[in-house]
């Protein structure tokens, strides 16, 4: 927090110049964010099919008495919200566990933190690519490992569990970097003496870990939790390069199955029906995200 | 003591090889496919290292059309993005810091609910916009619209890097006549690098990352960017992986020689802007 004088300092100069400086970001924002946030707005309440333009008409909330009960939209909605919820604890409790890691000063820690970050810089679609090739049911070598062991050959991307299972393996894989990252620059705001005393102290180094650590990290909890959250529930590239959201729909999420509606039907009114639907959902989750941290239901961004 | 802190070292490294065992053999297994000929992908049981190692595969996909036309798109298009998006977030996020202008609170919370906006959601939308600006199919399109997705998480990085610089050197600045651009751009700025410099590596990744807006904003060839142009190959090549993951190697060094240049700044920078907010 900035101290009170210095409000007063700034206050007295020319607060035009404030506005001055915000010009760009708000002109950007406006014209690619607010204007097409109020255009989907105005599209979801229309019969709009672009190859049938001569349908078009204003059809008030029909969009949406159609879309709560559409059972591709249900399906849809729960299999983002298994997707999301695995991907995000997992990359949570990991990523925990790696920042409290990579926060140890130890020779050669730096290379570790290094070697850390690689999958943070594949290209989500690169990523997507190579791990299609590693769950390759012929000749990949996730399927060559269990036959050293003796396992049998899996369809790992042909499957409904199975593809689930590859896809939100992926996610994790690329997003453990950056939450790692987060959480270790929050832990690093933490007195390192406080730290190196419950990791090195024996026998009840976990129970102070629970007791000091994690209480402290609550913030950064929240702030790194809550992006991560509306990273993961939009993280198009991997499914859509991976299966398509296939096989059978069995991995299509919601922003796969919005794409699919509005650019492959080009079914533009009830894509954008969706998308505000889609955009409710996540308010919701991230609020309910930040309730069961911050325990007493204030929400603190 | 001794042996409890050589016990620690040994369990430090266990943990540590278990995470880059998972996070770094992706990227091995790419370079290894990547430098295997044509036959030996097809081989059962796939073998670790490459038995032939050859670079047709890097030779192939270098003569082949486009590729490194999709490279200099990429390269371009990220470093264009990154340079409007710091400017731009670290004139708002310094504003947001230093000012306080009335609406200042809405301002902001609206730019951080803009940080919730899923980019796929809004390709529709955005489509139709750049139609309408003629910027389908410009570089200028692809760019404008991969900023406007960088910037909200840029600008509240670079409101919490400056809200926790001292303000002292600024206000002696004003005192001594330089206004606020002056300040700005001669002192704030130069002060602010380690801030600056873990934005702008955000900015390029993100930059570096983006598949769909490329794919649905520039449909021609000589305008695509790596990503795109690297799912295009899913077709033409078929199931030739060495090829494909040549060019997935090719793509992740520029973000890699990227990374190693502000390394040093990035965690500092984070630490700073981002979670401290």
């Amino acid at each position: 927090m900035r101290p009170k004088r210095s409000t007063r300092f700034w206050r007295n100069r020319n607060s035009g110049s404030a506005y001055l400086f915000l010009t760009p970001a708000l002109l950007i924002l406006g014209l690619v964010i607010l204007y097409p946030l109020l255009n989907t707005l105005w599209l979801s309440f229309q019969h709009k099919v672009l190859i049938r333009p001569d349908q078009d008409s204003f059809v008030g909330m029909e969009n949406y008495i159609k879309a709560l009960g559409d059972q591709e939209v249900r399906q849809a909605t729960l299999h983002t919200i298994v997707f999301t919820v695995c991907s995000v604890g997992v990359k949570v409790v990991l990523g925990m566990l790696g920042a409290l890691l990579l926060n140890v000063k130890m020779r050669g820690a730096a290379w570790v933190r290094s070697f850390y970050m690689l999958p943070w810089l594949v290209p989500s679609v690169v990523a997507a690519l190579v791990w299609r090739w590693i769950f390759n049911d012929q000749f990949g070598i996730a399927n060559g490992m269990l036959a050293t062991f003796g396992g049998p050959a899996v369809n790992w991307l042909g499957q409904d569990t199975t593809a689930m299972f590859a896809v939100i393996l992926v996610d994790i894989w690329r997003g453990l970097p950056l939450m790692t990252l987060l959480l270790l620059a929050g832990l690093q705001m933490i007195p390192r003496e406080t730290i190196d005393a419950t990791l090195i102290d024996g026998a009840n180094a976990w129970q102070r870990y629970w007791r000091v650590i994690l209480p402290l990290m609550k913030p950064t909890l929240i702030m790194v939790g809550t992006l991560s959250l509306i990273g993961t529930f939009n993280s198009f590239n991997i499914i859509y390069v991976m299966t398509g959201g296939g096989p059978a729909h069995a991995t299509e999420i919601l922003v796969t199955h919005v794409f699919r509606v509005a650019f492959q039907s080009f079914n533009f009114g009830y894509g954008s029906t969706l998308a505000v639907l889609i955009l409710v959902l996540i308010t919701i989750l991230t609020s309910l995200y930040n309730r069961l941290l911050s325990g007493r239901g204030e929400a603190k961004l | 003591m001794k042996r409890r802190r050589l016990l620690f070292t040994v369990f430090w490294w266990g943990a540590a090889l278990l995470f880059l065992a998972f996070l770094v053999f992706p990227v091995l297994w790419m370079i290894s496919t990547s430098l295997k000929p044509s036959g030996e992908i097809f081989q059962i049981p796939p073998t670790w290292v490459p038995e032939h190692p050859t670079l047709q595969a890097y030779s192939t996909l270098w003569q082949k059309g486009n590729f490194l036309r999709y490279l200099l798109n990429s390269i371009l298009v990220a470093l264009a993005t990154t340079g409007i998006a710091v400017l731009v977030a670290s004139m708002a996020g310094y504003a947001f810091a230093r000012l306080p202008f009335i609406g200042r609170k809405t301002v902001l919370f609206g730019i951080l609910t803009a940080q919730m906006i899923p980019g796929v959601l809004f390709l529709l939308p955005i489509f139709v916009l750049m139609k309408q600006l003629g910027l389908l199919n410009t570089y200028l399109g692809l760019i404008l619209a991969n900023v406007t997705f960088a910037l909200p998480f840029a600008i509240w990085m670079m409101y919490g890097f400056y809200k926790h610089i001292p303000a002292e050197i600024e206000e002696a600045a004003w005192v001594d006549g330089a206004g606020f651009g002056g300040t700005f751009f001669r002192v704030v700025l130069p002060m602010g690098m380690p801030g600056l410099l873990s934005c702008a590596i955000f900015c390029f990744l993100s930059a570096w990352d983006e598949f769909v807006f490329a794919l649905a904003l520039n449909t021609r060839d000589e305008l695509r960017t790596m990503p795109v142009g690297l799912f295009s190959f899913v077709g033409q090549f078929g199931i030739e992986w060495n090829y494909l993951l040549a060019g997935a190697v090719l793509v992740t060094i520029p973000a890699m020689v990227f990374f190693a240049l502000f390394q040093k700044y990035i965690l500092q920078g984070f630490a700073a802007g981002a979670v401290k907010g």
